[in-house]
C-alpha cells in the first residue's frame, strides 16, 4: 500500500486537474512501453512487458487436451496470473491471491469473449484438432515482477505480445480405427503454426481520481482513485469486455464517456503496441 | 409488488420508450425465447424479507427458476483477525446447494460471485455507521436458473435494508444477453449457455449511479448504449418493486 | 419537537434539499448533489429547530421497524461482564451500548492505566475487578484489531454489580470495597457510584 500524506495526496489530484501529472504525462497519455518477446525458452511462446516501473511477463503454452462436451468444436484457454511477492511484499503468501483471482477473471473476461466464443481474442476454434476428441489447451501464465499500477493494461499488453511470438506445432490426425479410440495424433516438431493475434484486444483502464479520469495510473495515483473501468478494445473498435473496480458509483453517461474515450486511445495504443512487438520479434530473429 | 402469495406476482420491464427504438432483425423475428417471454420482458419477480429469523437481516428472491436465499449477519467483531480498519468492513459469501444445477455440484466459481457480490455492494452501504466491526453476508442459490448473480445482488440488497443498515441507496441488478443480432433482458440459463455476449449492471436506482458493470463478448458502442439503457430501465422498475416489498414488511407490521 | 408523518421511506427515497432539511438519524446528506437522502427503512418524523436558534432548517430522521445491533462507538458509554483479568489488563464482553442490548459479541480490554484516574501507578488488576463483575465503562477508543478500549477511569464507572465468593450480590461500601450481606465478606473492587 502506498501511504501518501494529505499534502501530496492534494498534489496529485491538483495536478491531475490541470492535466499534468507528477510525471510530466498528459491525463491521457501512456508512459512509455518496452517490449520484449521470446524471453522464456520452455514455452511455446512469451514476452515480457515494461510499462513504466510496472514489468510482468506473459508465457504462453500448448498442451494436447480433450474439448469440453458442451463446446466440441473448441479448444480451451486458460488465463492464470500470479503477483509474486518480489513485486511489492504485501504478496506474500496469501496477500497476492485476491489480486490474481480479480486479474485474471478480468482478463479472462477480455479475452475469451462470451460463452458462445463470439468476440474472443483468441479464436477457440481454431484451437481444434478434431471435434469432440483433441484440441489444444492454451495456457496462459502471467507474473507480475513489479508493480507501479495499471497491472490490467501491462498484463493484456503482455498476452498479446506473447500470442505473437506463439507458435504452435503442426498436427496431424492419423485416423483412427473405431469411432470411440483415443485419437492418435502426430506432433510435428519442426513445423509450427502463427496464431492470428490481430482480433486480440488491448486494455485500456481508466482510473477516476476526483473529477477527472487518466490512463496509466501509477500506484500513487491509483491509491487515490474512486473507481476504474477497465475496456478491453479490439482493432475493430468493438468493446470486447469491461471491469469496473472500485466501491464507489459512477453515473452512466459517465460510463458512456469513458468508454469513447477508451476506443480513441486504445487506437493508438494498439499501434504503439503493434509496432513494439514488430521491433522485438525482428530483434529476435536477428540475434541467433 | 404485491408481497401476499396469493396474488399474482407483478411484472417489471423496462419502459415503454426503450422498446420501440430497438428493431428485430426480420430473421430473427421467429426465434421464442425459452420462456415464451419477450425479448425485452424480465421475469415475474417475488420477493420476500424475513426469511431468515435467527439473522439479523434476510430476503428470498424467486425469478423464475433462480431461487435464492441470503441472509445478513452483524455489525459484528471481525472473526478474522484482520488488520484494524477504523470503517466498517463488508464480507460476502456467495454459495450454491449441491441441487442448484442439473448436473449435481456444478454451480459457478464461488469465489469470483462472492467477490462481484462484495463489489457490487460496498459503495452502497454507509461504512463508517459501524466503525471496526464487520457485516457477513451469505447468499445462498437454492436453484440455479439464469441471471444467478443479478438476482443474488438485488436479494443481497434487500437483507441489508431489512437489516437496518444503513444504506446510501437500495442496489438493484439486472444483466442482457447478447444472443445472434437480439438482446435478451433477464436471461435464463439456456439463453445464457450460448450467447455471444453478456452485460451485467448493478446501480443504485435512485441515486442514478452504477456500483458495478461487467461486459463480456463483442460489443459496438451502439449496442452498448442500447443495452446499458435497456438495463437501467429495468433497474430502476425492479428497485420499485424492492422498495414496495419492504414497505409492504413494515405496513403488515402495523396491521 | 417532532412530528411523526404516516409516510415510509426506504433506503436511497429522495426526502428533500440538504438546503431545506438537515439530515437526522436514518438520512444523510449527498455531497454531489445536496440532496438529503433516506438511509433506512421506517416513518419519518421532522424535527423543527428551536426558535431561537440561527440554522433554522428542520431535521428529518427516519425511525426504522428495526435498526442493525448496537456497535460501541468511541465516547459511548457500555456495560461489559469481567470474563479475564491479567496483571496489566482485564477482558470483559460488551453487553450494552448506551441503553441498547447488543446483539453479537464484542470484546473490550480494561488497561492499567485506565481503572481510575488517581494513583495509577498503584492500582492493582486483581483488586479492581473479578470475572463475572458487571463493569460499567467508557469506550475510549476503536482499540487494535481484536477489541474496544474501555476506561473506568471516572467517579460514576467501575463495577456496579459483582457477586462475592458465597454466591450472594454484594453491596458497595466504599470506594474501593464491597461487602457480602449473606457473609460480611469484604472484597475490593473499582466500584462505581451510582445514582439512584
Amino acid at each position: 500500500m502506498v501511504g501518501l500524506s494529505v499534502g501530496e495526496k492534494n498534489f496529485i489530484k491538483g495536478g491531475i486537474a490541470q492535466d499534468l501529472r507528477n510525471d510530466g504525462r498528459k491525463r491521457l497519455t501512456y508512459r512509455p512501453i518496452y517490449v520484449e518477446t521470446g524471453v522464456i525458452p520452455q514455452a511455446n511462446g512469451s514476452a515480457r512487458v515494461k510499462l513504466g516501473e510496472t514489468d510482468v511477463i506473459a508465457s504462453v503454452k500448448a498442451e494436447l487436451g480433450k474439448p469440453r462436451v458442451s463446446h466440441p468444436d473448441q479448444g480451451k484457454v486458460y488465463i492464470y496470473v500470479e503477483c509474486s511477492p518480489t513485486a511489492e511484499p504485501s504478496f506474500e503468501r496469501r496477500g497476492g491471491d485476491e489480486l490474481s483471482t480479480e486479474l485474471s477473471i478480468a482478463l479472462e473476461r477480455s479475452l475469451l469473449g462470451g460463452k458462445s466464443g463470439a468476440g474472443a481474442g483468441i479464436n477457440p476454434a481454431s484451437l481444434l484438432i478434431k471435434e469432440g476428441k483433441v484440441c489444444w489447451d492454451l495456457y496462459v501464465d502471467c507474473l507480475v515482477i513489479s508493480s507501479d499500477g495499471n497491472l490490467l493494461d501491462a498484463l493484456g499488453a503482455a498476452i498479446k505480445a506473447a500470442l505473437s511470438n506463439t507458435g504452435i506445432p503442426r498436427v496431424q490426425v492419423r485416423e483412427a480405427a473405431s469411432s470411440d479410440e483415443q485419437a492418435d495424433v502426430d506432433v510435428s516438431d519442426e513445423e509450427f503454426l502463427q496464431f492470428d493475434t490481430s482480433g486480440v484486444p488491448v486494455i485500456v483502464t481508466l482510473t477516476k481520481v476526483g473529477r477527472h479520469y487518466i490512463v496509466d495510473a501509477t500506484s500513487e495515483e491509483e491509491s487515490l482513485m474512486s473507481s476504474a473501468v477497465s475496456i478491453s478494445v479490439n482493432r475493430h473498435g468493438m468493446i470486447c469486455g469491461l471491469t469496473k473496480r472500485g466501491g464507489a458509483g459512477l453515473d452512466p453517461s459517465v460510463i458512456l464517456d469513458m468508454i469513447s474515450v477508451a476506443k480513441h486511445v486504445s487506437e493508438q495504443l494498439l499501434n504503439k503496441l503493434d509496432s513494439e512487438i514488430e521491433a522485438a520479434e525482428r530483434a529476435n530473429e536477428e540475434e541467433p | 409488488m404485491a408481497s401476499k402469495t396469493g396474488s399474482t406476482p407483478a411484472t417489471y420491464s423496462p419502459s415503454p420508450a426503450t422498446h420501440k427504438k430497438k428493431r428485430i432483425p426480420i430473421a430473427d423475428v421467429d426465434w421464442v425465447r425459452p420462456d415464451s417471454r419477450g425479448f425485452y420482458q424480465c421475469r415475474p419477480a417475488y420477493l420476500r424479507t424475513g426469511a431468515v429469523s435467527p439473522a439479523a437481516g434476510s430476503a428470498y428472491a424467486e425469478f423464475g427458476n433462480t431461487k435464492v436465499i441470503v441472509s445478513v449477519f452483524g455489525p459484528r467483531e471481525s472473526k478474522k483477525a484482520m488488520m484494524y480498519s477504523d470503517t466498517g468492513r463488508l464480507n460476502c459469501d456467495v454459495s450454491y446447494t449441491t441441487f442448484a444445477t442439473p448436473n449435481r455440484g456444478q454451480g459457478s466459481d464461488k469465489k469470483e460471485l462472492s467477490s462481484m457480490l462484495h463489489k457490487a455492494l460496498e459503495g452502497a452501504i454507509i461504512l463508517e455507521s459501524f466503525p471496526k466491526t464487520c457485516v457477513d453476508v451469505f447468499a445462498l442459490v437454492l436453484e440455479s436458473g439464469g441471471s444467478d448473480l443479478p438476482v443474488v445482488i438485488s436479494c443481497a440488497s434487500l437483507a441489508l435494508a431489512d437489516a437496518g443498515i444503513l444504506l446510501y441507496d437500495l442496489v438493484a441488478s439486472v444483466s442482457v444477453s447478447c444472443v445472434g443480432k437480439n438482446l435478451v433482458i433477464d436471461p435464463v440459463s439456456e439463453e445464457e449457455s450460448y450467447n455471444d455476449g453478456s452485460l451485467m449492471i448493478t446501480c443504485m436506482p435512485s441515486r442514478n449511479q452504477v456500483t458495478q458493470l461487467i461486459v463480456d463478448g463483442e460489443w459496438s458502442t451502439p449496442k452498448i448504449h442500447d443495452a446499458m439503457e435497456l438495463c437501467l430501465g429495468a433497474c430502476s422498475k425492479l428497485g420499485e418493486v424492492m422498495r414496495s416489498c419492504l414497505k409492504d414488511v413494515v405496513t403488515d407490521l402495523k396491521e | 419537537m417532532s412530528i411523526a408523518m404516516e409516510e415510509l421511506a426506504t433506503p436511497g427515497q429522495e426526502l428533500g434539499k440538504a438546503s431545506e432539511l438537515k439530515a437526522g438519524k436514518g438520512a444523510y446528506v449527498s455531497t454531489e448533489n445536496g440532496t438529503t437522502y433516506a438511509s433506512l427503512t421506517g416513518f419519518l418524523s421532522l424535527i423543527r429547530p428551536p426558535s431561537d436558534s440561527v440554522d433554522q432548517r428542520s431535521t428529518v430522521e427516519v425511525t426504522g421497524h428495526k435498526a442493525h445491533g448496537a456497535v460501541p462507538q468511541p465516547g459511548s458509554i457500555v456495560f461489559a461482564r469481567v470474563t479475564k483479568v491479567m496483571a496489566r489488563t482485564a477482558t470483559a464482553d460488551v453487553v450494552c451500548v448506551d441503553s441498547k442490548s447488543v446483539r453479537e459479541k464484542f470484546t473490550g480490554i480494561i488497561r492499567h492505566q485506565d481503572v481510575r484516574a488517581t494513583e495509577i501507578d498503584k492500582v492493582d488488576m486483581h483488586l479492581s475487578f473479578r470475572p463475572g463483575d458487571i463493569v460499567r465503562a467508557l469506550v475510549l477508543s476503536l482499540g487494535d484489531a481484536r477489541a474496544y478500549y474501555l476506561s473506568t477511569a471516572k467517579n460514576e464507572l467501575g463495577v456496579v454489580s459483582a457477586e462475592s465468593v458465597s454466591g450472594g450480590t454484594m453491596v458497595p461500601i466504599s470506594w474501593t470495597e464491597m461487602q457480602c450481606p449473606l457473609t460480611g465478606q469484604v472484597e475490593p473492587r473499582k466500584v462505581a457510584k451510582v445514582e439512584a
